[in-house]
């Protein structure tokens, strides 16, 4: 349960709303317990009034006052229901608003290494049903058993009436029979979730392999040989969840008959008790009617032990993800501790001298000192690298792929941190500077294409809120997306994206490239610019950054001369080191 | 056909375990008016005649053992249900892959490979809920109540008559359940759909914001957007949980009702009718019965939720089943076009003929008046992305309809090699990604390709080799990577003709080396080699080189 821990805290905040919560959904419960009850008192109780009366004794029995604790039991049953509802739901959603809100600001504090792991898992897939199954933790998960065990002990204390020893007992024995079913959906929820990581990813991911290679396959005649691995995937998802879903039934029906059998066990014991006139008929009828009004708050016992373990689950994952926030470069494994550990030295910000916030008034220079990277298994990335920009110099590096040119990128950009050597902008350690300060200074082209759903103009917007549509079609321009922009239905304000139009890799890239044209930077990284675009219009792109990077210091990353677009000097990334590439 | 059709007729095929389930229901149903009748005639008996208790030990044991059937019922009747849902999934799935496959990518073309494969397990799976609990349920809803009124109506017409006039009050409920479920599923969760892909997409995008510093604005944006969202999804709960708490009235107060009757005619105040005949038998049976009378409608209604989710999965996989297969012969993992296969590997021709390509959405896009390539032929075709290249290899392999003209293959073998841009690598070992190529191949012949591709380089470095698992749930490869593995895969296939496409883009020179090698091997070996690109590079290799201009193949030399 340790997971769940923060977000148990969360809901302090909330704790008059949540205690109100459970209280209707105890009023809701205690209402039927009591129309239950007293219907059976009452109908008891008139039926050997009536008995006396036939046979001429002057009997009465006093019934209004039953008779409107029934009515009332009955209207108070469904009103406090309708409120429950309605009011626990606002508090969900409260929750879910807090929740996303706090996720993503965990999210945006993870460093690049950390963001792109998480892009490549399953978290970001399931991040929705993760947070839901946190909102849904208080109402689904937590209020049931404590609601379950108010009801218990009323009823206990309804059968005291009879029997106090009774009450106790059946409190005991119904505790335990409850706790042993939240116990028991628990076990099998974990179960669950554990096996939901192997067989339901296995799944979808064939099935997805399936989809994504079926030119391949086809063509290739392995279709078939595919579909096997396919539907033995299905075939085992299946069982697994056929076999957890019959467990949780089973599980349910025993719940549902031990409170029967419990209540029948009652109604023995209170019929003894009114022979030997330790009670009265009334109330021993009311006894087990009692019991039987609890199958109600028991009956969502195993579904809340399910809850619980799900949420768990969902807790896990979502640390798994966002954990390591605080923690400089806990990606690197306990081995490279030591080297992790000088860099730390190198570019940490020396407490004293506090923090670079005004960023850059001019064109910087840029100087990397013996830098090196370690990654994974000891490959070492980087190798006591050095490069020296000058001021409005253009640099271009190439390099194959995966040989650390992106690294090189997020690293001036203060994005990760080395493992030895300093990195210098502006003569300032690039750990020295607060960030988010010197960021409206720097024009960063990751390498990955962010777009998100919204209108071209919204995407623009990301870099300058407040440009106007003269600024975005310039920068539109720039990058020869304007003719395609205006030639859409609603130019700048045609939606993409999610539910809008698809954009070709080249056109995203462009879109891209145009966000920073939007912008005045005075340090630009590029990280592979003219991916995806073909010959001529890479050219036309060229020709404009050429122009744009003449009066700021600017490094270019590409897998060859050719993906750049012209540079002042050109340098050759292999095994870890620069070196002239002419 | 609708997508309640649609999921009727998934319904008859599983015919046989739903109405078991049902009939256990029912029996649980019966096992319930007993419990009622056997409680009530002790409590008769002990209470009112004053008889002891120990004279009605079978009647106790009864009891006792009708309660431990109920669960034996119930569970039957979930297995079951659990069961018939099981088989449902199993049908419909294997049904789509085929579907799927037969359609092709080309039929294909317009729906996102994510949105495809969440249709072939989370729709799938979507359907579970409504197969094992709702269509039981609706059977039991109507059968149990009627056998509880019956039972009632034995004892006092006039109690079971509050009963029965809540009948025509049932179909009422439903609607009512049904339109406020309905209205959550599809305006809210519509709502929430969107709300969440928009969340997933600032998180997606976390880097780039952060250097544009607008992290703070969307992660307001994120809090606002939920605040709204709550307040709107407020408004409309107030009212979908309305319907919901009309049917939980009645059954509250169908029970103080049957209570304050019968108490009132066992006391005689009421003196017409049955009630003059009302014991305390009668009295407790019915007051026992009347919950139960309500419960199968409830659990209904809980499970309304069930047959909403499976009518949306039913809609988008209804919509996915309905896409008409082009072509006769187009079947299950068999490729379009003429192939003979009369030659031995080796030789062989590739010939296209006044064909035309048309893309939907696009018209046409591409003309090719003449084309052929012997076995043992380079072949590349150069042109500015967009212009078709890919459309046309797609159509050389048979993975798209032509709308004019003939492409014919005689070839030793229909299988063709295929490296698509961007390559393809599946969520498995590197391994099994290139055995797809040929899935009889030995150990040895996967080695051979791995080295011949360059895939040894890297994995010489990794604990596990050729068996490391890449993808999204291992290791990430980069793109020369990748493209390594697909070329291969390609090595090692036994296709008499390979296709590839793009094979050079945006590599290191290292890669592109090995892609330049492989091509001159694959074509020493006697296989026809059809490249699309528009790398320079490629130029010094081909045999033949065709250009695309003005929507027209053109071939530009013949060295």
């Amino acid at each position: 349960m340790n997971e769940l821990k923060p977000y148990l805290r969360m809901l302090k905040r909330y704790r008059g709303r949540l205690i109100l919560g459970a209280v209707l959904m105890f009023v809701t419960s205690a209402s039927g317990i009591g129309l239950l009850a007293l219907s059976g008192w009452f109908i008891t109780a008139t039926a050997i009034t009536g008995a006396l009366i036939a046979a001429g004794v002057a009997a009465t029995l006093e019934i209004y006052i039953p008779g409107g604790g029934i009515r009332t039991f009955a209207v108070s049953r469904t009103v406090a229901r309708y409120f429950e509802r309605i009011f626990n739901h606002d508090t969900v959603l409260q929750l879910l608003r807090d929740l996303r809100g706090r996720v993503f600001t965990l999210l945006s504090r993870l460093n690049p290494a950390e963001m792109a792991r998480l892009r490549s898992g399953e978290l970001l897939n399931r991040l929705t049903t993760d947070i839901d199954r946190l909102d849904g933790l208080y109402l689904r998960g937590l209020s049931p058993p404590v609601v379950a065990l108010l009801a218990i002990l009323l009823v206990g204390a309804l059968l005291a009436i009879g029997a106090p020893w009774l009450g106790g007992l059946v409190i005991v024995v119904l505790t335990a029979m409850a706790g042993g079913a939240l116990w028991m959906a628990w076990h099998t929820g974990q179960q669950l979730t554990q096996e939901v990581a192997t067989s339901s990813a296995a799944l979808r991911a064939s099935a997805m392999d399936h989809v994504t290679g079926l030119s391949e396959l086809t063509a290739f005649g392995s279709l078939e040989y595919h579909r096997r691995a396919v539907l033995e995937a299905d075939e085992q998802a299946r069982q697994r969840d056929e076999r957890i879903a019959k467990r949780m039934a089973y599980g349910e029906s025993i719940l549902n008959s031990g409170v029967h059998l419990t209540a029948v066990l009652v109604l023995l014991t209170a019929l003894h008790l009114f022979q030997t006139d330790q009670t009265s008929g009334p109330v021993a009828v009311m006894m087990p009617l009692a019991v039987l009004a609890l199958l109600e708050p028991l009956g969502v016992l195993p579904a809340a032990g399910l809850q619980l373990a799900r949420a768990r689950a969902s807790a896990q994952r979502l640390s798994n993800g966002t954990g390591t926030i605080d923690e400089p470069s806990a990606s690197n494994g306990t081995g490279t501790n030591q080297p992790s550990r000088d860099a730390t030295r190198a570019v940490d910000r020396p407490a004293e001298v506090g923090q670079r916030t005004d960023g850059l008034r001019h064109a910087p220079t840029v100087a990397i000192d013996a830098v090196s990277l370690v990654r994974g298994a000891g490959a070492r990335v980087l190798d006591n690298l050095r490069l020296d920009v000058s001021p409005e110099e253009t640099v271009g590096i190439i390099g194959v792929s995966g040989c650390g040119k992106s690294s090189i990128a997020a690293m001036i950009a203060g994005q990760i941190e080395a493992d030895s050597g300093t990195i210098e902008v502006d003569g300032t350690p690039i750990g020295a500077f607060d960030l988010d300060a010197l960021y409206p200074d720097i024009a960063y082209l990751t390498q990955q294409t962010d777009l998100f759903s919204g209108s071209f103009a919204g995407n623009l917007r990301i870099a300058d809120p407040d440009a106007d549509e003269p600024a975005m079609w310039a920068a539109l321009q720039s990058v020869q997306l304007d003719a395609f922009v205006a030639s859409t239905d609603q130019g700048l304000h045609t939606w993409v994206g999610e539910s809008g139009m698809e954009l070709s890799a080249g056109q995203a890239r462009r879109l891209a490239l145009a966000r920073l044209f939007m912008r005045n930077p005075k340090l630009v990284i590029l990280d592979e610019p003219l991916t995806g675009l073909d010959e001529e219009t890479a050219e036309a792109v060229s020709a404009s950054l050429s122009e744009w990077l003449s009066a700021r210091t600017a490094i270019v990353l590409g897998h060859g001369p050719e993906s750049l677009p012209r540079v002042d000097r050109r340098l050759l990334l292999r095994a870890g080191a620069l070196s002239d590439d002419d | 056909m609708t997508p309640r059709e649609w999921l009727a007729r998934q319904r008859r095929e599983v015919s046989g375990p739903l109405r078991l389930a049902a009939v256990y229901g029912i029996a649980e149903g019966g096992l319930i008016i007993a419990q009622a009748g056997l409680i009530a005639w002790l409590v008769q008996q002990v209470v009112i005649h004053q008889r002891p208790l120990v004279e009605f030990m079978i009647a106790g044991l009864m009891l006792v053992g009708v309660v431990g059937l109920r669960p034996v019922f119930a569970s039957l009747r979930a297995g079951a249900g659990i069961s018939a849902a099981a088989q449902v999934r199993a049908a419909v799935r294997r049904r789509l892959i085929h579907h799927v496959e037969s359609l092709g990518p080309a039929g294909l073309a317009d729906i996102g490979s994510g949105e495809l494969s969440s249709q072939l397990t989370d729709q799938v799976d979507a359907l579970e809920g409504y197969f094992a609990r709702y269509v039981p349920q609706m059977t039991i809803a109507v059968i149990v109540p009627a056998a509880i009124v019956a039972a009632a109506y034995t004892q006092d017409w006039i109690a079971a008559s509050f009963l029965l006039l809540s009948a025509p009050l049932i179909p009422l409920f439903m609607a009512l359940v049904g339109m406020g479920a309905e209205r959550l599923n599809r305006d809210q969760f519509l709502a929430l759909g969107r709300l969440s892909g928009q969340f997933l997409d600032r998180v997606r995008g976390l880097t780039t914001l952060r250097l544009f510093g607008r992290t703070e604005d969307a992660a307001a944006g994120i809090v606002s957007g939920s605040d709204e969202y709550r307040q709107r999804s407020m408004r409309v709960l107030r009212v979908a949980f309305l319907s919901s708490a009309v049917l939980e009235f009645f059954a509250s107060v169908a029970i103080a009702v049957v209570a304050i009757y019968i108490g009132f005619g066992l006391l005689g105040y009421i003196e017409y009718g049955p009630s003059t005949q009302l014991t305390l038998f009668s009295g407790l049976f019915i007051l026992l019965l009347a919950p139960e009378f309500f419960q199968p409608l409830r659990t209904l209604a809980q499970h309304y939720h069930d047959r909403a989710t499976a009518l949306g999965a039913a809609e988008l996989l209804n919509e996915l089943e309905a896409r008409p297969v082009e072509g006769e012969k187009f079947g299950t993992g068999t490729l379009r076009g003429e192939s003979t296969e009369v030659e031995k590997f080796g030789t062989g021709t590739l010939r296209m003929t006044d064909l035309r390509l048309d893309r939907v959405g696009r018209g046409t896009i591409l003309r090719v008046d003449a084309f052929r390539a012997d076995a043992g032929a380079r072949v590349l075709i150069e042109g500015p992305s967009g212009t078709g290249k890919t459309s046309l290899l797609l159509a050389i392999a048979g993975l798209l309809p032509v709308a004019e003209g003939t492409i014919e293959r005689r070839f030793s073998d229909s299988r063709i090699g295929w490296l698509g841009s961007p390559p393809f690598l599946a969520n498995a070992s590197i391994r099994a990604n290139i055995r797809f190529g040929d899935p009889a191949a030995d150990d040895s012949a996967i080695l051979d390709a791995a080295r011949q591709a360059g895939v040894m380089e890297f994995t010489g470095r990794l604990d596990q080799g050729l068996d490391t698992v890449v993808g999204e749930r291992g290791l990430s490869l980069s793109g020369g990577q990748a493209q390594r593995v697909a070329l291969a895969r390609a090595l090692i296939s036994p296709a008499p003709m390979i296709l590839l496409d793009e094979p050079t883009n945006a590599l290191d020179a290292t890669t592109e080396d090995y892609v330049l090698k492989a091509i001159n091997t694959l074509a020493a070996e006697g296989r026809v080699v059809v490249i699309s690109s528009h790398d320079a590079a490629l130029r010094g290799i081909a045999d033949q080189r065709y250009h695309i201009t003005d929507q027209r193949l053109e071939m530009i030399g013949n060295e």
